[in-house]
């Protein structure tokens, strides 16, 4: 089976945010499938096995450019490309100074239209191409989020527009949402039995956080081959959350608990 | 309290209840403007960047939130025009949520509603207002659940049709007509309305069927 994907799938994939979080599981889990992952990050301290890197500031058009054609005069055209860099930063609407969204614009949105243009001449050409851009739950709106909802909202329709421009050319387009996921960031602000952590595992249906590696199985699925009828998707991949919030008590207890007579 | 947004006769000035229109007026939305005036709302302009220091001073009840006026661009744009148009929109919507609702601290009931056009679900060939109007749903949806203790509702109204660009359009069988815009208006009116109070974070489509399943909620 692995033999089988690694045939249909291969080439280049290029993963951006690739030295951490859910980047660095996305690129190992592409490595494992077979791929020769190119990445790019801010942090010059990438995953072991990368096919190519540059280390540069996304946010800085000019200096991304010149990065990604380094990596593409190296490695040829790239005909998969994961636009997973992005961050947040927790700010009331009361606190905000307009700082925080151009942040914001430039490395969850601008990045990701960056990186499209860089690819989409090589895709164009093989008339095949893959794109998947990570979203989150929290396009369906967060609280003392907001600059960062309004970026993953915008990514969302972002999807939904250019999987439109390029369907007829073989060229998808999908995104995946992820929920709260235990990241190395994630651990280090939210230690494991910590009341906010707490109350945000049994906000989840699943009860628990998710691990990167349960995103990257996402990626992975919209990059195949084989989901080639697939696009302007969003999938998120969030334990339930996305089925809307409700308190802990609303996820209710596991079944067998609740229709066990009682003693 | 405001009437239906019909055709209704206007309510002397001194009863009628501010509503703040921030945004860029077309045509279309000053037709709006127009029917809400009649149900009771009296209008007052503003530029999403230029927010009157009367309006922060003394915020109005009700807040019309414009679609952004953007060209038609596609995903060739250069980056920094991109980044550039959305600073231009995202930037002062949140500065006008701050300055009009978060800094007044607890609420009595401010109603805001966030028109959007048909971009946010997403068109072929329409990068930056794709963008935008995908931006301003995030801010929306996310203002909704911070500014709930304040008792204040957000809610948005996606204007599924265009009918100045396509005036002729055939009715397609399986729709409802296309909608005019005081079915916009009336569905404004309806999230205004101080009986919604319980009504929030909430995308309704005026659209006759056509946007149905074209954004994923």
């Amino acid at each position: 089976m692995i033999q089988e994907r690694q045939a249909l799938n291969g080439g280049s994939v290029l993963v951006t945010g690739v030295a951490s979080g859910i980047g660095r599981s996305i690129a190992l889990r592409l490595i494992a499938d077979g791929y020769a992952v190119l990445g790019l990050d801010i942090d010059p301290s990438p995953p072991p096995g990368l096919a190519g890197f540059e280390a540069v500031d996304i946010t800085q058009p000019a200096e991304a450019r010149k990065a990604l054609a380094q990596l593409l005069a190296a490695h040829g055209a790239v005909l998969r490309l994961v636009n997973n860099v992005g961050s947040s930063r927790r700010e009331n609407v009361i606190d905000s100074s307009g700082d925080t969204q151009r942040w914001l614009n430039r490395l969850n949105l601008g990045s990701a239209l960056l990186c499209l243009q860089a690819v989409l001449p090589g895709m164009r050409e093989a008339r095949f191409g893959r794109v998947v851009n990570i979203t989150s739950r929290a396009a369906m709106g967060r609280e003392t989020r907001s600059a960062y909802s309004a970026t993953k909202s915008a990514l969302a329709s972002l999807t939904r527009s250019w999987a439109r421009d390029f369907a007829a050319e073989g060229i998808t387009v999908n995104a995946v949402g992820p929920g709260t996921i235990n990241t190395d960031l994630f651990s280090r602000n939210n230690p494991p039995n910590a009341p906010d952590v707490t109350r945000l595992r049994e906000g989840v249906p699943m009860r628990r956080i998710g691990e990167p590696e349960e995103i990257a199985q996402a990626v992975s699925f919209f990059l195949d081959t084989r989901s080639s009828y697939i696009t302007g998707q969003t999938l998120y991949v969030c334990g339930g959350l996305s089925l809307g919030a409700v308190s802990p008590a609303g996820n209710g207890p596991p079944l067998d608990d609740a229709i066990a007579p009682r003693p | 309290m405001p009437a239906r947004a019909d055709d209704v006769p206007a309510t002397a000035e001194q009863s009628r209840t501010p509503l703040l229109l921030v945004g860029t007026p077309t045509d279309f939305t000053t037709t709006i403007a127009a029917t809400l005036s009649k149900a009771g709302y009296a209008p007052v302009p503003a530029q999403l960047d230029d927010i009157p220091a009367s309006a922060i001073a003394a915020p109005p009840p009700a807040i019309l939130v414009l679609p952004p006026v953007l060209d038609r661009v596609d995903a060739r744009i250069p980056v920094e025009d991109f980044i550039d148009a959305l600073d231009a929109i995202l930037v002062p919507a949140g500065l006008m949520a701050r300055d009009l609702v978060a800094r007044r601290g607890a609420d009595q009931g401010t109603r805001i509603v966030v028109l959007l056009d048909s971009a946010v679900t997403g068109p072929a060939h329409n990068t930056v207002a794709a963008a935008a109007m995908g931006g301003l749903l995030g801010l929306a949806r996310s203002w909704a659940l911070e500014f709930a203790p304040l008792l204040v509702t957000v809610n948005v109204v996606v204007i599924g049709f265009d009918p100045a660009a396509d005036p002729g359009a055939p009715r397609l069988p399986h729709m409802l007509p296309q909608p005019d815009v005081k079915a916009v208006a009336h569905a404004v009116a309806f999230f205004l309305d101080p009986r919604a109070a319980s009504i929030t974070g909430q995308v309704l489509s005026v659209c006759g069927g056509r946007l149905a399943s074209g954004l994923p909620l």
